[in-house]
């Protein structure tokens, strides 16, 4: 079976973003008991102190991550679908490296320990990948189900073996001060990880277009028939995409808990895998695009933030929202009209 | 025991034989998940607010065509990818069921029946036990006795048989999609309606697992039939064998995946090994 996932067209790009902003400000109306409030903390709110700023530069840096290595993955035409489980796998990962070694300074530990979270991430998605190339194990379905059991796995970790007992919270112990990476806005999350991912966006895009193992990866993802005729190298085409974009869920794994969160809480990744593949779609698999698509989405989900914390709402927006941009963003006709047998 | 393990698989069977439909007829349906949560939520919103267990099952189906309405047409009319949009619905199930239990229940956890009954059991059989066989029987007649049926694997074959012939594609298609919609429905009803609550994660992973069901079971009802006993009994063994050894709950809640990731890499390490052999 193939996955492949065509570019998005400028015009649904737009739509879909359209849709999303004009239900987001629907429901904004519709469950707060000061719309017009809402609505002006939804656009305003994360441009109203260097707090909300930071928080959502921050935000972006990381979908930036997910953005690129999904970007990677859709253009060789694999689907991975359990960045949910890679980037909480690599979070915990970097966070129980963390409290667990004793580095012998703190640019040795959070390097070793982010990098730690790159290799959990990528090796369980390069698992779906080895098994597509051998036995031809569809990689969408055996991605989310090996998330699904990650997930629960580092779930039994966190609220159970290394569960820190005089927290309230269901986490772990905080990683040793030392290894915080620093933060610049204030008391903002913002730090040095967002102009990580600006130079990986660099690199990934060098990568994608001017290596040849980037174009035999875009070509396999063109037409994988077309590619093993020409004598690529297929089968390593199955496994790298799905190891870059595991590896990248896992970079933004480690980033936000070594930058942002400082432990592992449970659950505390929850969303971040669906917001890459949300960031690629954007971006239309380009990673010279992923940094605006990144500050875009990152935009939106902070603006929701703000507006639900000066009101009364209780419930999340960002699945619907999210939903509302995958619904839209992929598709090649937009006329309402039934057109049918011969297109 | 075999009456639960039987009762138990009727969720997932409900969602895999719709699955096949759309499976059979080209569309890889990955909102069956969605799906049956939607139809989850219904049921007991419906219930609570008519206080009919028929009506609540009738509107989980229906709730689970209007989701599978929407991801059909923005698929087949909009030409929009099937995998994008199944993740679309998923999540849009989660966040609409998030949503309206808050502004209807104010809150975002579980919603009880509070004069509940039990559920039919006839001949110490639930009665969705039976609706569950049936429809399988009737999915088999469907598929391969009737002109809808043949028109659906055409569609799967080789969609420009259909062109050819002048019918429309998107009619044959987009009626699997929306039976899947009502069967996945109709199973979430009976997940919610059997304990007289709803839960938010209490389809917990049945929607993946049904489509894996579908494979495993070679893409015939009697198959999916096996193949859903076959969860239905790993879930009977570990809920027993959580009494005998207290295995964290975390753990527990994994073990469906783990069950599921396991049939499938064996399915196709099998597969392989037939097409090689051939």
């Amino acid at each position: 079976m193939d996955h492949k996932i065509n570019d998005s067209t400028l015009k649904a790009t737009l739509l879909a973003m359209g849709s999303a902003l004009i239900i987001t400000i629907i429901l904004l109306i519709f469950s707060s008991n000061n719309p017009l409030q809402s609505i002006v903390f939804f656009f305003t709110g994360p441009f109203s102190n260097t707090y909300n700023f930071g928080n959502m530069l921050n935000k972006a840096g990381l979908l930036i991550f997910a953005g690129l290595g999904m970007s990677i993955a859709f253009r060789s035409g694999m689907f991975n679908l359990g960045g949910e489980g890679q980037v909480y796998a690599g979070a915990t990962a970097a966070v129980l490296v963390s409290i667990n070694v004793n580095f012998p300074n703190r640019y040795i530990g959070i390097i070793s320990a982010v990098i730690i979270g790159i290799i959990s991430g990528a090796l369980i998605a390069g698992f779906s990948g080895w098994l597509k190339k051998q036995w031809n194990t569809d990689e969408l379905i055996s991605s989310f189900l090996l998330s699904g059991i990650i997930i629960h796995f580092t779930d039994y970790l966190i609220s159970g073996p290394f569960k820190d007992n005089s927290s309230f919270l269901n986490s772990t112990v905080k990683i040793p001060t030392i290894l915080f990476i620093k933060q610049f806005l204030d008391t903002s999350h913002f730090n040095i990880s967002f102009f990580i991912a600006v130079i990986f966006t660099f690199l990934a895009f060098i990568f994608l277009f001017k290596t040849s193992m980037g174009y035999e990866i875009r070509l396999s993802g063109l037409n994988r028939k077309f590619a093993e005729y020409g004598g690529l190298p297929i089968n390593r085409h199955l496994i790298i995409p799905m190891l870059i974009s595991g590896g990248m869920y896992g970079a933004m794994g480690s980033f936000a808990s070594m930058g942002s969160y400082h432990m592992g809480i449970k659950g505390f990744t929850q969303g971040f895998g669906w917001n890459g593949i949300a960031v690629a779609l954007i971006a239309g698999n380009n990673p010279a695009f992923v940094i605006p698509a990144a500050l875009i989405f990152a935009y939106l989900d902070a603006g929701t933030q703000v507006a639900m914390i000066h009101s009364d709402l209780s419930f999340e927006f960002g699945n619907l929202i999210k939903a509302v941009i995958f619904f839209l963003i992929t598709a090649k006709k937009l006329n309402l009209k039934k057109e049918y047998l011969y297109d | 025991m075999i009456s639960s393990v039987l009762f138990m698989s009727t969720p997932i069977l409900l969602a895999a034989i719709g699955g096949l439909l759309t499976e059979l007829a080209g569309v890889l349906n990955i909102a069956l998940e969605g799906l049956m949560l939607i139809g989850a939520f219904s049921a007991i919103l419906i219930t609570k607010f008519t206080g009919s267990m028929f009506l609540g099952t009738l509107g989980a189906s229906l709730a689970g065509m209007s989701l599978a309405y929407i991801f059909g047409f923005i698929t087949l009319r909009f030409k929009a990818n099937i995998f994008i949009t199944g993740l679309a619905a998923n999540l849009f199930a989660v966040g609409i069921t998030n949503y309206l239990s808050s502004i209807i229940f104010g809150t975002k956890g579980v919603i009880s029946l509070l004069n509940y009954s039990q559920l039919l059991h006839i001949a110490g059989n639930n009665i969705f036990t039976y609706i569950g066989l049936f429809i399988t029987g009737l999915s088999l007649w469907i598929i391969y006795k009737t002109v809808f049926g043949l028109r659906i694997r055409a569609s799967g074959f080789d969609i420009s048989i259909l062109k050819i012939k002048g019918i429309d594609s998107y009619n044959i298609q987009m009626k699997a999609i929306l039976i899947s919609g009502a069967l996945s429905g109709l199973g979430g009803a009976v997940l919610a309606l059997n304990i007289g609550a709803y839960v938010p994660n209490m389809i917990a992973g049945r929607g993946w697992i049904a489509l894996v069901v579908i494979y495993l079971g070679r893409k015939h009802p009697v198959g999916i039939l096996i193949a859903s006993i076959f969860f239905a009994a790993t879930e009977y063994i570990s809920n027993i064998a959580q009494g005998f050894f207290q295995i964290p709950s975390d753990i527990l809640l994994g073990f469906p995946y783990l069950i599921t990731f396991i049939a499938m890499v064996i399915y196709s390490i099998l597969n392989t090994r037939l097409n090689n052999g051939r």
